[in-house]
């Protein structure tokens, strides 16, 4: 064996390790999903005896996985199509109407950015409550204000590169502007569009705090909220683990699985999504 | 014909990001200075008769909370800012070197990054206080590391456990950054470096972190900013309990503490928000250097 | 091609908006709805169950939510009080954010329309009262609670091999005798523990001898007291109210006092700290003692529910409890037979004594005698309703009230599934209820202490207990010179969240 070979394994063997301890909570979730409240605290690391599906069934029914499942797909299916539209069209023109204004909104835009959330949450929330929007909808049309800034900020840095030439080929065969905006302008920003469609939606998925502070305990609430509050109604006998591992688990089964299947889009966007930043 | 079709088009967008961006910042600013009690003013019918002018303010100053949290947060944030980057460089580097099975180890680091870290957290939680606490590090357990045991019950171990909680969610999508720049840097530089009789180390210091110079910058200031307003961990671990609240913890705790003194939370938010923004200002201001130096 | 103008292309996008916002607004104004958002968790699933026949019943669409204990209750609270759709019914003791003087959400049910709500009101006895100047009648209460050390009187007689009335005796004493006398008495139940052997001690002008070889129930005693290390609420709140009583007389003297009453706290407190020492330093544990350090505040085997299975597994002879753990100590019973009415059947309450001198109470007419012989009792909560709620949500509510007062079925959940003593019923302590009788005699003997700590700012009772766990339970050891300290701290947090709160 060279000293190269013998490198490139000690290389393998520590990559291998730290992967092992990346997917260890993730296999630890997995393992206590199928335990009794006893099972989880006496023996948290022994498999479970057999794949006992009622602690995941006691939780679908607890946290109301369908419907929480269905809102949470629709806020953030909606959110981000709701973004892509409007920081896409805004980008656009800006880029294509230089003035002014359209100087004064990406400085509004990008100085957006410093503003964090916990700084405009108690009026934002107090003003949507006035509109008679502390509901679903303003949820959706928050998610859309908030997302704006950094998207508008990728299609803009994106529309720059693209020639002008295409558009006024097409404005002088008689296509109207919306024609011109959907045929040719957002296929060529495709990639954008999925940096803009991934970023926002992980972060919609994910989010606690702005659903904690429209919805609360509503009726019907988003995935991750479900959880909080299932946690925080057991609370009265300690952690109930049997209900918290399960209910985890569903939570981010759907994002596991479509990250197996598209890893490497969703990798590329995220690289473009922080170069950008 | 962009012209006429401007103002239709950049209408939604403005009309949203006033309402729920813009509208909320200055209210917010205007009740800072208010006796705002979130559903109802204090002392008057609308913000200029509850007018309080600077004393919430005061109030901040004077509540030990928001200073420990604002040390709390600085704290973990240089933490986490120096342990992040150096695992995921050190990833980068070893997956880089290994040259196999690239695409396995990217995904599998970058995988935590995806998922809610409130939902983690509780499972952390269970890690830290029935695996660490006993199997792995207890009095009783394989390696006895007192550090590492009862984390969450302690104001200066909880850092540590915020810690290994965040480098596990972010370090892979720091890594993903470092391999990108690693790519891009010319294999022509190494050789050159070889021939002059640079070693491993040297070429590190004098090829590897130089061409890397973008992608530290970038990395730097995003786990900078991630760092500073930290949330979800904290509400899982500890939820502030042993001093251990954050800035964000404690502004939206400050409710709750001062039974519904949302003028002094809003007071926090925009003493918050001058500090993000500073610390942005200096990034663009570094990086815009930078460039031109290039 | 059809020519579309950018005017036209606004109206239809706003349009598109439009449809999102009035949909959401739309639902928010039903009229079937009943909300009831209840803070006592103890009723939490016999409540849901209760107001959803009631719904059924009656054809009116409901919805309850209890928030469960040691939860965020106040933030949970905020969220849903501030919503579109807050609750019609609401329920706490503190006037503090919600009451009058503050955002008057509050509905004086001496002007409610319905004139039987209006009489049920009126019939609530001025003590129990919840109000703020003392004209206005703004809830209904839940029930009377008082605690003290509950005693598992089944294992004293073991101890001291004494048959009924002896037994009765000795608890008599017991409530009667001062500091020193009780602190004698566990110092020997204690010394009996580790070492079984004849202890004589003397109780108030009797003579008790402990039997000569552990017999019975004794044997599984692991300690003189149960406690609940996780639960700030047991060594914060509850213990705390102790001292406050020594500086407020009632909950409005401490709600309306100026900041400077609060200095006075300073001594009453570190006595309290002395008897916080040593009760918990003699906790009992599920195979042997519950000492202090990290896993005594362990959330799951520190915690209330756990505590409590000690206790009915006579693990210990005292718990520091209130009436309100009766349904839940039933439930740990239930397949005990015997044993477990037994215990049930027989249960005290014990003032918690304090080693107090005069100089240390600030409160005329108390004495350390009072201490030593009275034990706090409130209301925990009021059925309120919500003058912010809409109109028929309102109507539901006052309807639902009348309803759970005056029904059979009504009734019956409160007494026996809730165990709650219902205002109208003060004066029958010899129920089936052990607690609620002994609790009860002595509020018939105006032998009872008041509840300031409710009217304590903010998050003031948290930071007490956070200080508390953090730097006391989690310690083997206490430093006796660090108590000036702490009464300091929390002092000055108390009027650093007094100032917060002012505007």
């Amino acid at each position: 064996m060279t000293k190269k070979t013998v490198s490139r394994i000690v290389i393998a063997v520590v990559l291998t390790i730290m992967a092992l301890v990346t997917l260890f909570p993730l296999w630890f979730l997995l393992i206590n999903s199928f335990k009794s409240q006893a099972e989880i605290v006496k023996s948290p690391l022994a498999l479970p005896h057999g794949l006992n599906f009622s602690y995941i069934a006691n939780a679908i029914e607890k946290i109301n996985l369908v419907p929480s499942f269905l809102l949470t797909v629709l806020i953030t299916v909606v959110g981000v199509v709701f973004i892509i539209l409007i920081s896409s069209s805004v980008a656009w023109m800006m880029v294509r109407f230089k003035s002014k204004v359209a100087n004064a909104l990406l400085l509004a835009f990008t100085a957006s950015m410093l503003v964090p959330f916990q700084a405009i949450m108690y009026p934002l929330i107090n003003e949507f409550d006035d509109l008679g929007l502390k509901n679903t909808p303003g949820l959706i049309l928050m998610y859309g204000g908030f997302g704006l800034a950094m998207s508008v900020f990728l299609y803009h840095g994106f529309i720059k590169s693209i020639p002008v030439s295409l558009e006024e080929a097409a404005f002088m065969d008689g296509a109207n502007v919306f024609q011109v905006y959907w045929k040719i302008v957002m296929p060529l920003m495709r990639p954008t569009t999925a940096t803009v469609a991934i970023l926002n939606g992980m972060w919609i998925w994910n989010d606690y705090l702005l659903p904690f502070l429209v919805i609360g305990n509503g009726e019907h609430k988003t995935l991750t909220l479900s959880v909080y509050f299932a946690k925080i109604e057991s609370g009265a006998y300690g952690n109930a683990w049997d209900l918290i591992f399960p209910a985890v688990l569903i939570t981010i089964i759907p994002i596991v699985i479509i990250f197996l299947f598209l890893q490497k889009q969703i990798i590329k966007g995220m690289i473009a999504g922080s170069v950008k930043q | 014909m962009y012209k006429k079709w401007f103002l239709p088009f950049i209408a939604p967008a403005v009309i949203l990001f006033t309402l729920v961006v813009g509208i909320p910042f200055v209210i917010g600013v205007l009740y800072s200075f208010s006796a705002w009690r979130g559903v109802y003013f204090k002392g008057g019918d609308n913000l200029f008769e509850a007018w309080v002018g600077f004393d919430n303010y005061a109030k901040v100053f004077r509540n030990p909370d928001f200073l420990n949290a604002l040390g709390y947060t600085v704290t973990f944030t240089i933490m986490a800012v120096i342990a992040i980057n150096v695992f995921a460089l050190a990833q980068a580097l070893l997956v880089n070197a290994l040259g196999r099975a690239v695409g396995f180890f990217r995904a599998t680091f970058f995988l935590p990054n995806l998922l809610g870290g409130l939902a983690l957290g509780y499972i952390w939680l269970f890690i830290y206080e029935n695996i660490f606490s006993t199997t792995l590090f207890g009095p009783d357990g394989l390696l006895p590391i007192d550090l590492l045991t009862n984390m969450t019950q302690d104001h200066n171990k909880n850092l540590l456990a915020m810690l290994i909680m965040f480098v596990w969610q972010q370090a892979g999508y720091m890594m993903i950054i470092y391999t990108t720049g690693l790519a891009n840097i010319s294999q022509d530089y190494y050789e050159a470096a070889s021939i002059d009789g640079a070693n491993a180390v040297q070429r590190f210091f004098h090829v590897t972190v130089p061409m890397l110079m973008p992608s530290i910058t970038i990395v730097l200031f995003m786990t900078l900013a991630n760092s500073f307003k930290l949330l979800d961990p904290n509400v899982a671990l500890t939820n502030g309990e042993y001093d251990t609240r954050m800035l964000a913890l404690q502004i939206l705790r400050v409710p709750k503490d001062t039974s519904n003194n949302y003028g002094v939370a809003q007071a926090e938010a925009v003493l918050f928000f001058l500090i993000v923004a500073a610390i942005s200002i200096t990034q663009v201001i570094i990086t815009k250097r930078k460039e031109v130096e290039a | 091609m059809r020519k579309i103008t950018p005017v036209m292309a606004i109206v239809s996008i706003l349009g598109l908006l439009l449809p999102l916002s009035a949909c959401g607004s739309s639902a928010a104004a039903d009229n079937g709805l009943l909300y009831v958002f209840n803070t006592k968790s103890e009723i939490k699933d016999g409540l849901e169950k209760l107001v959803n026949e009631y719904g059924k019943e009656h054809g009116i669409e409901v919805k309850v939510f209890s928030p469960g204990s040691g939860s965020d209750t106040v933030e949970t609270m905020n969220t849903e009080m501030t919503s579109s759709t807050p609750p019609a019914i609401f329920s706490t003791n503190s006037l503090v954010t919600w009451g009058p003087a503050d955002g008057d959400f509050m509905l004086d049910l001496n002007e409610s329309d319905n004139a039987d709500l209006k009489a049920l009101a009126q019939n609530v006895p001025d003590e129990l009262r919840f109000t703020s100047e003392g004209d206005e009648n703004l809830g209904l209460p839940y029930t009377l609670e008082g605690y003290g050390y509950l005693v598992d009187v089944d294992v004293l007689k073991d101890l001291f091999a004494l048959d009924d009335d002896k037994v009765a005796e000795l608890i008599a004493d017991l409530k009667a005798c001062d500091f020193d006398t009780f602190r004698a008495f566990t110092d020997a139940v204690d010394a009996y523990i580790n070492n079984p052997q004849a202890i004589s001690v003397n109780v108030n002008g009797h003579e008790y001898t402990t039997a000569p070889a552990k017999t019975g129930l004794a044997n599984d005693l692991t300690g003189v007291f149960v406690e609940s290390g996780a639960e700030k609420w047991t060594y914060a709140d509850h213990m705390v109210n102790i001292p406050l009583n020594a500086v407020f007389e009632n909950y409005g003297d401490a709600y309306s006092a100026d900041l400077d009453a609060v200095d006075a706290l300073k001594k009453p407190l570190i006595k309290e700290m002395e008897v916080l020492d040593y009760n918990t330093s003699h906790a009992a544990g599920e195979d042997g003692p519950n000492t202090r350090g990290p896993s005594f505040v362990n959330s799951t085997t520190g915690s209330y529910d756990y505590a409590l299975q000690l206790f009915a597994e006579h693990k210990g002879l005292f718990f520091k409890q209130g009436n309100w753990i009766y349904p839940n100590l039933k439930a740990a019973l239930a397949d005990t037979e015997d044993a477990g009415a037994r215990m049930l059947s027989s249960l005290e309450i014990l003032p918690i004594k304090m080693p107090f001198e005069q100089s240390d109470i600030s409160v005329k007419g108390r004495t350390p005698e009072t201490f030593n012989t009275y034990i706090p009792a409130m209301v925990p909560n009021y059925w309120i309703i919500n003058k912010k709620s809409s109109a028929a949500q309102q109507k539901n509510a006052a309807d639902f009230l009348v309803w759970l007062f005056t029904s059979d079925r009504g009734r019956s959940f409160l007494t026996d599934e809730c165990g709650f003593i219902l205002y109208d019923e003060l004066d029958q302590p010899d129920g089936a209820n052990s607690l609620n009788n002994a609790l009860l005699h002595y509020a018939s003997a105006g032998k009872t202490l008041s509840n300031p700590f409710n009217a304590s700012p903010g998050n003031w009772l948290e930071f007490v207990g956070n200080q508390l766990k953090q730097n006391y339970m989690t310690k083997a050891k206490w430093d006796e010179s660090t108590y000036p300290a702490l009464a300091d701290t929390v002092i000055a947090r108390w009027k650093n969240l007094k100032d917060i709160q002012s505007s």
